[in-house]
């Protein structure tokens, strides 16, 4: 049947990878059955890849990536032979590409996550996964307990943060108890640019779900950070929007530094207990937090007071 | 016996689909006679309405206790999903898999739940087990399978084989057309090509060599007639 037909795309996908020569990218690969003729460009902050002589073999539309630099890319037939790929990114990108003749075909675009590493290198952000020691937090049904599960998820931010070449601290690596004020003390003592604090919401309902991210109440950039974690961390982990709100308990933080505390899910709904076991929820709430970051540096960088000494 | 494949990423499946129609829009232009599509057990069990929300489920007292048993990463950590288990193949072999399941245990033996209980509750997904919009349910393993990839036959004119594949490389062929050599097939589907979260691709077109020599001498005749031009 193959040989009848124009060369047809079946898969578009995009991952977020290390190059052969170290660099960090986004990677969206395109599947065909066949090569066919293309032109790739940047038009208005978007890649655009036009191809001639070929079909779409899947669903036309738009796929969500929010890899911190690439939103989504949308792909249509445009003619009968005719398709567009789009790719839609949130900041600059240099980008490459190859075509691989093998079968199926592929064709690698490559995106330089240059502009990340830029922006948050050298930042000094503090890690806190919540309660710890004796202090379990909150309860799943089952029993799963908050300070076990923020563990994993500070360590992949930490893994991430670090990617970009920021300078991370964990408040701890195991499980103790430390007060609300040594970890005030902490960031000030690294003069940071940024706290999280990472939670799972409790409630007292067991159908109460989603995540929301708390604030500290400074006039000094905190209630930004968290409306742009919530955005991207809602995107991420496709939960109920909780929204964000004040939290008077990071009042203790100094005024220069700004302070969120996010509530990745609700640890007492049974569906997002079970979400919170997983591995990839565990990713992709790291993730989600770094795009905030990014986000906030990016857009923020004066209520972020920058680069700190 | 395979000599090239092509995933294929499909629209979100659900119970409005029937999945021959599905694997039919999707691999009507690519696959020939003597291919075989192979599609992920999850979507045909979704198409059958087997994804269950779990306020539908009142998991019961033997259900909330029990959920403290189980390896916490894997299946049927919750309780709705147990008692979801339990209605399947019944409270009393669900409870002689869990006895055998601790008798394994004491000699070091594992897979005895799944020995006694039922092959069938190994293919239950429970939350976060599915892709989205369905890591809310809990998704049990597809029926009449049989059945499924004989009609997908029927209505395709391509061999069909049903999959179920772990990110560890086990692969379980559920069913399969007249034909199907399953052992080769299973060493060749290792590297799951329904893919993880970055390409969800359900629906896999296993190309036999016959066909694909006839694709590279059409690429390579095409290739020449792009010369001469």
């Amino acid at each position: 049947m193959l040989l009848e037909n124009r060369p047809r795309i079946t898969n578009l996908w995009s991952k977020v990878v290390d190059g052969e020569n170290g660099e960090w990218l986004s990677r969206v690969i395109v599947e065909s059955t066949r090569p066919y003729e293309y032109t790739l460009k940047e038009v208005n902050g978007s890649i655009l890849l036009e191809c001639s002589g070929a079909e779409i073999n899947m669903p036309e539309g738009k796929l969500e990536i929010n890899d911190g630099l690439l939103r989504e890319i949308n792909i249509a037939q445009t003619g009968h032979d005719t398709v567009r790929v789009q790719l839609s990114l949130d900041h600059p990108a240099m980008f490459k590409h190859a075509v691989y003749k093998e079968f199926p075909s592929r064709l690698v675009i490559s995106l330089d996550r240059l502009f990340i590493t830029g922006l948050l290198s050298g930042k000094k952000i503090v890690v806190d996964p919540g309660h710890g020691g004796k202090d379990f937090g909150g309860r799943g049904q089952v029993s799963l307990l908050e300070k076990d599960v923020v563990m994993p998820i500070a360590n992949n931010l930490e893994k991430i943060l670090k990617k970009t070449g920021a300078k991370v601290t964990l408040t701890r690596s195991g499980d103790k108890d430390i007060s609300g004020e040594e970890r005030a003390t902490l960031a000030l003592n690294v003069n940071a640019d940024a706290y999280i604090s990472i939670h799972t919401n409790a409630s007292a309902d067991n159908s109460v779900v989603g995540a929301a991210t708390l604030y500290a109440p400074h006039d000094n950039g905190s209630e930004k950070l968290a409306i742009y974690i919530q955005e991207e961390i809602v995107k991420k982990l496709k939960v109920r929007d909780r929204g964000t709100a004040g939290q008077p308990g990071l009042a203790r933080m100094d005024k220069g530094i700004p302070a969120v505390e996010v509530e990745v899910v609700t640890i007492t709904n049974i569906v997002e207990e079970v979400f919170l076991r997983g591995l990839t929820i565990q990713e992709r709430a790291a993730e989600g937090i770094l795009n905030g970051l990014i986000k906030y540096f990016a857009f923020d960088r004066l209520n972020a007071k920058g680069d700190k000494k | 016996m395979i000599a090239g494949r092509i995933s294929i990423r499909t629209h979100i499946i659900t119970e409005k689909d029937d999945i021959a129609d599905v694997v039919k829009q999707y691999t009507g232009k690519i696959a020939s006679p003597g291919d075989i599509v192979a599609i992920a057990e999850s979507v045909v069990a979704i198409s059958q309405g087997r994804a269950i929300l779990p306020d539908v489920v009142k998991p019961g007292i033997l259900a909330k206790i029990l959920c403290h048993f189980p390896g916490k990463e894997g299946s049927l950590a919750a309780p709705p999903s147990i008692q979801v288990a339990m209605e399947e193949v019944g409270t009393a072999r669900f409870l002689l898999g869990v006895a055998a399941a601790g008798l394994g245990r004491l000699i070091g033996r594992r897979g005895d739940f799944y020995r006694v209980a039922g092959r069938q509750l190994a293919l239950i997904d429970d939350f976060a087990g599915t892709m989205w919009p369905f890591d809310r349910h809990i998704v049990l393993g597809p029926k009449d399978n049989q059945k499924v990839v004989d009609r997908i036959k029927q209505v395709t004119g391509v061999d069909a084989v049903i999959t179920d594949i772990n990110d560890i490389g086990k692969v379980d062929i559920l069913a399969a057309t007249d034909g199907v050599d399953e052992e080769a097939l299973t060493s060749y589907l290792k590297d799951n090509p329904h893919g993880n979260d970055d390409q969800q691709t359900p629906i896999v077109v296993l190309v036999a060599p016959e066909n694909m020599q006839k694709i590279n001498a059409a690429a390579q005749q095409g290739e020449e007639n792009d010369l001469n031009k």
